[in-house]
């Protein structure tokens, strides 16, 4: 048993974050009990620009460290990054929002350090073991900062719900890594790719094994019908964690997805046998077509702004199941759909977080009007919803442009023509949105008064930077993205 | 599949086990029930109202740190056993294991969760 | 042609792009010095910077040339749009005359637009329009060159209709851009064609696939008038010209820029641009020729009954562009970019003039309450006057060297499609230079000499020094810029600096043309006309002014027919506006209410609804519940596994 530096600095993100968040802890336990937990902020976003800055100071090593537990490939880069954006935004939220909300407390920024540090070891993942560990270091925090807001009974609500059904789902995560086990006799992702190449359809196992997993990782991702809890969660968490599980855990949850289903288990594609036709081919076809569904058709009929991004986060999730099935090409857009969706969607829920206070204002009617009043966060959150919906000439117009152009050239029209139908069942909704803020009046004007609040505003405008950057010259961040996916099949 | 049959063999054999002990003091054993024999037996106190009552948090908060230095403990034994061909490389792994733990324990301390009152 | 990379080019567009940013943000926080100052500095500084960049073109004799990749927008698969800049010759003379002349105005508008309250707001469109101009001269792909004629198109809207309180000028905003509108989506489907053949759509890519016959002649040809359909639009050609007049509701100094010296000659610019492919077809030609020609002719006829000082000056631009069309349809693309030159020289003076004039008189713009203001307004009247003769193209100003070139190679060469199509033109050019000297000389006569019939009560400002140093600069140009096109003296020198950009046209030279003598004859033909309008102007506004209210009677079916600009608005109201708007009507009744909406949209969107009520329901709040969907997901999910591999 030795451990070289070389295993080390393929942990190094992981590592950064975790130590981070053990100082931060330190330090608010130190700190007065009435000292402001503000600068506790700093410190986490220093730590997250680190650990993402060390995710790319490092060499790229494909072969797994620690003896075949962990490595540090173009997808786990990427991922890292963008989930420590994420938390970076959300942090960001959090300095402005939190105390406002009644939590002045420092534990949120630990939390949120601990669970970045789990998506990035759970990206780096080699063996379901890890995937394991990961997938819960990224969870255990999430459903505390669910909570975060003690005395608001939706806030306990959800964190409560969040954890109970995260506990199951981890259960058919478990038992599958056990089955997959059984029938493989390793839980290395190497040595299941090997053993679901040929004759899979042999060994019952395996099968049960691997639909467990997805379930487990399905759940992370919250796709139909493993999705019940996204909307109620995301609508009762603290905006600033609501920001952060759209998208850092999403961007996870997509990692594992990648790792454990499209790159160990490419075998199970798909096979005819007694004239059937299964595979995850199948599965993830009608996955993708029941999330963009139910999410967009639920959202229609939504009254409050944060449950209608939530049910659109999760429409999101079914366009980027389309790419996960669209090969090469595919795992480099739904690289390059959750980089400008975390922009984006993050963005929109920070002017959600700007525009709420102790006494809520997240609904539709709270929105009427509000451009009068609030003309550059309307404006903003114009531009995001333009963005989510995909309308030119904003980065969410050519994230679906590639996701969309990759699943026609993989052979996906079906499954294309009915995300183009939804993303116009979603421009709805979104414009929904747009028509309250700009054209309705106003009726209890009285609902939104906001207090200063430099942190968030400063997540918005980056956001809407990036956003628009990315609209207008998309070419170097899809180059990376292309890089980045190079090891798919 | 065969490799499982053990298990099932086992889980057959403790269920029969068990149930077969309940029957034999059910039939075998002589009953006398009285008031008191019928009453709720604990550790010889009389139970005072019901048993499903909200119980102070601090109950739980003590109980989880239990819990988790209970298994550190449980980590300290094997290690201790296996110190010398684990050398340094297990002393640096422990430590920072012990490490983490015990900024959850300062952590617990600074914020009076180990406190009564 | 050697090329040279600068990134000099993309902070000329910058600059202005800044200037509008800032005004436009911030400018109602701004005090007015520092609107005025960010407004003209932004310009000013583009001109510097083009000036500079310029002199590496000029020293090379338009040889070389200034290239810049600003970047590649979209590069996947076989699509690649990629944004670059080119200064060559004849976008040079482009940029100078857009900066130069914006300066100008900008400077001029510092006084005239002094009282008015959206101050910061005129000075961010006005950046704005010299922004989208730079790109639409400087672009070298016709994706960026439609950006720049958009963006224009758009800042012209957007002026036209600055005063948009009154309905009216909202009404000419709107008139303008859906004139606009139908002449760019001929270009957009001419770019389609031509994209559909040679597979690129940068200029030299063009260029190099036309030259190697990749695209057929008969598309050339169809492309060639599709993109002059653009042109009709946004240089007010026949038919789309309707436009024009119109515009004149925005503030003056946005008549002077936008409406006569530089977006309204993107059409010529374009064809010039485009020359290789123009010069292949020789029906396209002949059509931008006679179009030119025609509008030239008709245009000046409406101009002679106006009264409103800017609606004569609109015809008049209006007229002259067809001079710059009947340029380059003949093949001289140099002439008809020199007269392009010229033009916004000597036109944007005399707006700027009649603004002098408007300003002082308090918004007044009927001539018949004017006159006499010689005295009153010294400078204005003296620099209108230069810029008059030079329009009516007397001996050795600006206007004479370039409009008699365009004569003179209408008269000289012979179209392959026939030999009348050139012979017309120059007739036609011919009888629009007299009715231009006259109506030119009717204005300067009605508003500065004779009695004053300025109402009482009116008080005349005197002009300010801030308005009155621009007028000079342009006057100044108004008489000298012909030198460098004096062909008749032998000086060449424009047609030689643009001749490694423009193509050589496909004409036969007449016999007479090559004998200097010929072209005095001609020239000396065009001054005679010229002298012919002056003298009736002269007769008629000032020696017998009870002349016109006789003649005006005993035509009066002529008169009311040229007054009312031959009552095409009033035809354009009955044929496409009322037609379509019947025709429109009945779709929306029936098409679009019952079927589309009806059927096609509310029905989706109910049943769409319904099914999104029933999601809800299933989100019921309950944690049990959803724990049940879990598990039926997962069952279903090993159902189908098991079913396929045929266990069950």
């Amino acid at each position: 048993m030795t451990v070289t530096i070389n295993d080390v600095v393929v942990i190094l993100p992981f590592l950064v974050a975790s130590g981070g968040a053990l100082l931060i802890i330190l330090l608010d336990s130190f700190s007065a009990p009435r000292t402001p937990r503000r600068f506790l902020g700093g410190f986490t976003i220093f730590f997250l620009a680190v650990a993402a800055l060390s995710a790319y100071i490092v060499p790229l090593r494909t072969e797994s460290a620690f003896h075949g537990m962990v490595m540090m490939d173009g997808l786990a880069r990427f991922l890292s990054v963008v989930v420590m954006l994420s938390a970076g935004f959300a942090t960001l939220l959090a300095m402005d929002r939190l105390p406002e909300q009644g939590s002045a407390r420092g534990e949120f920024y630990a939390l949120l350090l601990f669970s970045a540090a789990g998506a990035s070891l759970l990206a780096s993942a080699a063996d379901l073991v890890m995937v394991f560990l990961g997938l819960e270091t990224l969870s255990i925090p999430a459903y505390a900062m669910a909570a975060a807001l003690r005395r608001d009974v939706r806030s306990t609500e959800a964190g409560f719900k969040y954890f109970v059904l995260g506990a199951f789902a981890t259960g058919f995560f478990l038992m599958g890594t056990a089955l997959v086990y059984s029938s493989v006799g390793s839980t290395a992702l190497g040595r299941l790719a090997a053993a679901s190449a040929s004759g899979w359809t042999e060994k019952p196992l395996l099968c049960m094994g691997a639909v467990m997993l997805l379930v487990g990782l399905a759940f992370k991702a919250a796709v139909v019908p493993f999705h019940m809890w996204a909307p109620d969660v995301y609508d009762g968490s603290p905006t600033p964690a609501t920001a952060y599980f759209a998208t850092g855990i999403k961007a996870a949850a997509f990692a594992a997805l990648l790792r454990v289903v499209i790159l160990s288990l490419p075998g199970m594609r798909a096979e005819e046998i007694n004239g059937n036709e299964i595979g995850w081919h199948y599965i993830f076809w009608g996955l993708a077509a029941a999330t963009m569904a139910v999410s967009s058709l639920t959202a229609l009929v939504q009254k409050d702004v944060k449950r209608i991004l939530a049910y659109s986060s999760v429409a999101h999730v079914g366009y980027l199941l389309i790419g996960l099935l669209a090969g090469k090409p595919g795992g480099a857009a739904v690289l390059f759909y959750l980089l400008v969706y975390t922009f984006m969607t993050v963005g929109a829920f920070a002017v959600v977080a700007y525009l709420e206070n102790s006494k809520g204002g997240t609904k539709l009617s709270d929105y009427a009007g509000i451009a009068k009043r609030h003309p550059y966060a309307a404006a903003a959150m114009a531009v995001f919803l333009f963005s989510l919906a995909g309308i030119p000439p904003t980065g969410g117009f050519f994230a679906k442009f590639y996701l969309f152009k990759a699943a026609v050239q993989g052979g996906l029209i079906n499954l294309t023509v009915l995300g183009v139908l939804f993303s116009v069942v979603s421009a709805y909704y979104y414009l929904r949105i747009v028509v309250a803020m700009y054209m309705e009046q106003g009726e209890n004007q009285a609902v939104i008064d906001i207090s200063p609040s430099a942190a968030v505003v400063t997540a918005i405008c980056l956001c809407l930077l990036f956003t628009i950057i990315i609209g207008l010259y998309p070419t170097p961040y899809l180059s990376v993205a292309q890089a980045s996916a190079s090891m798919l099949p | 599949m065969l490799s499982y049959e053990a298990i099932l063999l086992l889980i057959v054999l403790g269920i029969a086990i068990s149930v077969v002990f309940v029957l034999i003091s059910k039939f075998l054993g002589p009953k006398n029930p009285n008031a008191r024999k019928k009453s709720v037996y604990e550790c010889g106190a009389e139970p005072q109202g019901s048993a499903r009552k909200r119980f102070p948090v601090k109950f739980y908060m003590i109980a989880l740190l239990f819990l988790l230095f209970d298994i550190e403990a449980v980590f300290l034994y094997p290690w201790a056993k296996l110190f010398r061909e684990l050398g340094f490389l297990g002393f640096v792994e422990m430590g920072i294991f012990m490490l983490v733990l015990i900024v959850g324990l300062i952590y617990a301390w600074r914020k009076g969760a180990l406190e009564w009152e | 042609m050697t090329d040279y990379n600068s990134s000099a080019l993309v902070v000329i567009i910058l600059l202005p792009a800044v200037g509008a940013l800032l005004n436009g943000l911030f400018g109602r926080r701004f005090p007015r010095w520092l609107v005025s100052t960010v407004g003209c500095a932004s310009v000013g500084l583009s001109f510097a910077l083009a000036i500079w960049a310029a002199y590496f073109v000029f020293v090379s004799n338009g040889e070389e040339r200034l290239r810049q990749d600003v970047y590649s927008w979209i590069s996947t698969g076989g699509l690649s749009i990629s944004i670059g800049l080119t200064l060559d010759a004849l976008s040079t003379i482009m940029v100078l005359v857009v900066t130069g002349v914006s300066f100008v105005i900008h400077i001029y508008s510092i006084g005239y637009m002094e009282g008015d309250p959206s101050y910061a707001r005129y000075f961010s469109y006005l950046n704005l329009f010299v922004f989208s101009m730079l790109i639409l001269v400087l672009g070298d792909s016709l994706p960026v060159l439609f950006v720049g004629w958009e963006g224009v198109g758009l800042c012209s809207y957007l002026l036209i209709g600055f005063w948009f309180e009154d309905p009216a000028k909202a009404a000419a905003g709107k008139k303008a851009f859906i004139a606009n509108r139908i002449g760019d989506l001929g270009f957009l489907i001419g770019m389609f064609v031509l994209f559909g053949f040679a597979h690129t759509l940068s200029i030299d890519g063009l260029a190099k696939a036309v030259a190697s016959g990749a695209v057929p002649t008969v598309w050339i040809t169809a492309a060639c008038l599709l993109l002059f359909v653009g042109a009709t639009g946004k240089s007010a050609q026949i038919p789309l010209y309707v436009w024009l007049p119109d515009a004149m509701a925005g503030p003056t100094p946005v008549s002077a820029l936008i409406h006569a010296a530089t977006m309204v000659t993107a059409g010529v610019y374009m064809v010039a641009r485009l020359s290789f492919m123009f010069a292949l077809s020789p029906t396209a030609s002949a059509v931008v020729t006679l179009v030119g020609a025609v509008t030239a002719f008709f245009a000046a006829t409406i101009g002679i009954a106006q009264t409103d000082i800017k609606k004569v000056l609109a015809y008049s631009t209006v007229s002259q562009l067809g001079y710059m069309f009947i340029g380059v349809g003949v093949g001289a693309y140099a002439a008809g970019i020199f007269h392009l030159m010229t033009h916004a020289f000597f036109k944007a003076c005399l707006f700027l003039g009649s603004g002098a004039v408007i300003h002082a008189l308090s918004g007044e713009q009927d001539m018949m309450r004017m006159g006499g203001l010689r005295r009153k307004m010294p400078w204005t009247y003296w620099t209108f006057l230069m810029s008059t003769l030079a329009i009516s193209g007397c001996p050795f100003f600006s206007g004479f060297f370039s409009k008699d070139e365009i004569l003179w190679k209408a008269l000289s060469t012979s179209s392959p499609v026939g030999g009348w199509v050139h012979t017309l033109a120059y007739g036609l050019g011919l009888a629009a230079a007299a009715i231009t000297a006259f109506y030119m000389f009717r204005l300067v006569f009605l508003t500065f000499h004779g009695e004053s019939r300025i109402p009482d009560g009116v008080h005349v400002h005197q002009e300010k020094p801030v308005m009155s140093w621009p007028l000079a600069v342009l006057a100044f140009l108004a008489v000298v810029g012909g030198l460098p096109g004096a062909s008749m003296f032998h000086v060449h020198w424009f047609e030689h600096f643009l001749e490694p950009v423009v193509a050589t046209a496909n004409v036969t030279q007449k016999g007479f043309a090559s004998l200097q003598s010929s072209e005095w004859w001609a020239a000396g033909g065009s001054v005679l006309v010229g002298l012919l309008g002056f003298a009736l102007a002269f007769n008629l506004y000032l020696q017998r002014t009870s002349g016109p209210g006789y003649l005006a009677a005993r035509f009066k079916r002529t008169y009311d027919l040229v007054k009312n600009k031959y009552y095409v608005d009033e035809i354009y109201e009955i044929f496409p506006i009322k037609f379509i708007y019947y025709l429109a009507l009945g779709l929306w009744r029936i098409v679009d209410t019952l079927i589309i909406d009806g059927l096609c949209v509310n029905g989706p969107a109910y049943a769409a609804r319904g099914l999104g009520y029933i999601g809800r329901e299933l989100q019921s709040g309950n944690l049990q519940v959803y724990a049940f969907w879990i598990f039926i997901g997962f069952s279903t999910l090993l159902l189908y596994l098991a079913h396929g591999l045929g266990l069950i």
